[in-house]
């Protein structure tokens, strides 16, 4: 009988510890998320600056961004920094990188629609067409953080609770 | 660098998929590679053929099919580095400068913009120049030009294509002291400073010289001569001011300025002999004031580069040679 309590007290842990963990996975992509979009909307005001004050082309303007940033955001310029030195055109590099990264991104699928929205203009047309571009994509950007943030603080709790209470019920059923 | 590796280095990146083909097979042959050096202009049209002009004379590529809109575009493209933007002075310009100092120019439509601005919209036409640089064209005029270990006011003029500029980028590059050690010899050597209004004397890239115009030479690049001589004089005390191409009234008012300064200048002129070059406006004004110590007529027959004569300040012919200087 020893061996049955056991293995059900070792199936009641493991049981427990999975959906507390979904809990949490599924929170901190809500958390990481807002977190990234602003990261992005950081980077884009960074490359607006470069455009419109010194006109750096892109390739270098990248590169400078990228040392700039921390965090995934950074990950995401090193991608496209390396696509465009394989020759790509920069929009191209731009989706590709955006394709490559979304799955390790807290991205929903609509952020992943809004930045590839900008790929196909960017650095094809004059200074003040590419800041209409950019703008129009970081507030775009803008509305899908808040809404992001908001969506965090309806659901951080919720999740977590629920990862414990369906551990618990889980539990309950071995018993 | 050999003409294959400016071509397969510098060139041809930036072209199209199939021309890049084109030119890379062409390359692999013997014939190819040893021709490659007398390709010196890539001529591309919307719905033309590329024509390549060589040393022999054109060459159509009927072999590619005729280049389209879409073409020029990804040559733009790969030229701007993907960033269109970045080139609006080079857009108002017709022009701009690839790394080792090929200059391409372009055509098509220009936008004019409240009358003062313009910038080209629609590009119909690119024409790639490959930079060739000839060492030791300014040797015969050093003697004429150096006396005394002082470096003396000279106007070297031509009618154009005549080699005034490349005989300027080798006379800063004799003055300054070649940046290659092999190509140094003991002498006297000079601070020089160049205000290259249209990147064509040192064919900058981002502000470095692609093309060899000295150690000891700084470069004021894309700026107005006018702005450009005073600004160099005060911020790098330069002892010789070289420029391409005076003409405009601003020019001459900021070349006497720096005459009278006591630093030697050497610029061009278009004119196709001593008498035309009275007949300028404003230049005769600079002539007739003497402050200039050499005039230097150049001749595109049978070669550009040729030296026609040499005058001083009084117009007595130093020396009436028609001496390929290259």
């Amino acid at each position: 009988m020893g061996w049955v309590i056991t293995a059900k007290i070792t199936a009641s842990l493991c049981l427990l510890g999975a959906s507390v963990g979904w809990g949490w996975t599924i929170t901190s992509l809500l958390l990481r998320r807002p977190k990234e979009l602003r990261e992005m909307r950081t980077a884009l005001q960074m490359l607006e600056t470069e455009i419109s004050y010194a006109g750096t082309p892109l390739p270098l303007a990248v590169q400078m961004i990228k040392q700039r940033l921390t965090g995934q955001t950074s990950l995401f310029f090193e991608r496209l920094e390396s696509e465009m030195m394989r020759h790509h055109l920069a929009g191209e590099a731009w989706q590709r990188s955006v394709d490559v990264l979304y799955p390790s991104m807290a991205w929903t699928r609509e952020d992943r629609s809004i930045l590839l929205a900008l790929g196909p203009t960017l650095g094809l047309s004059d200074k003040q067409d590419q800041l209409k571009h950019l703008r129009l994509c970081q507030e775009r950007l803008a509305e899908a953080e808040q809404s992001a943030a908001e969506r965090v603080d309806e659901k951080v709790r919720l999740y977590r609770s629920l990862g414990l209470l369906t551990g618990l019920l889980l539990v309950l059923f071995v018993w | 660098m050999s003409g294959e590796h400016v071509w397969h280095e510098q060139i041809l990146p930036f072209m199209y998929e199939e021309l890049r083909q084109y030119f890379k097979d062409q390359l692999a042959h013997e014939t190819g590679r040893k021709n490659s050096s007398s390709w010196y202009e890539l001529r591309l049209r919307v719905g033309v053929h590329p024509e390549l002009i060589t040393d022999q004379g054109e060459l159509w590529l009927d072999e590619c099919r005729p280049t389209t809109l879409s073409d020029l575009r990804q040559v733009l493209h790969y030229m701007s580095q993907s960033s269109y933007y970045a080139l609006e002075q080079e857009l108002e310009q017709a022009y701009l400068t690839l790394p080792g100092g090929h200059r391409v120019g372009m055509s098509g439509q220009m936008i004019v913009d409240g009358g003062q601005k313009f910038s080209l919209r629609h590009i119909s036409s690119l024409n790639i120049r490959v930079a060739r640089e000839t060492h030791g064209s300014a040797c015969p005029l050093l003697p004429f030009v150096v006396v005394g270990g002082r470096v003396l006011n000279t106007l070297i003029f031509s009618p154009p294509a005549a080699g005034k500029t490349t005989m300027i980028r080798d006379m800063a590059r004799c003055l300054a002291g070649p940046r290659h050690p092999d190509e140094r010899c003991p002498g006297k050597t000079f601070r020089v400073g160049i205000v290259d209004e249209r990147s064509e004397i040192a064919a900058c890239y981002f502000g470095v010289p692609q093309l060899d115009v000295g150690r000891r030479t700084d470069v004021m690049d894309h700026c107005p001569k006018a702005v450009g001589i005073v600004r160099l004089l005060r911020s790098m005390n330069p002892e010789v001011i070289i420029t391409d191409e005076i003409g405009l009234p601003e020019d001459v008012t900021a070349l006497k300025e720096i005459l009278r300064c006591g630093v030697a200048v050497i610029t061009t002129a278009h004119a196709g002999s001593l008498k035309d070059l009275l007949q300028r406006p404003w230049l005769e004004e600079i002539i007739r004031g003497r402050l200039f110590d050499r005039f230097i007529q150049l001749s595109r027959e049978p070669k550009p580069g040729t030296i026609r004569g040499i005058w001083d300040a009084d117009g007595k012919s130093l020396a009436a040679v028609a001496t390929w200087a290259g």
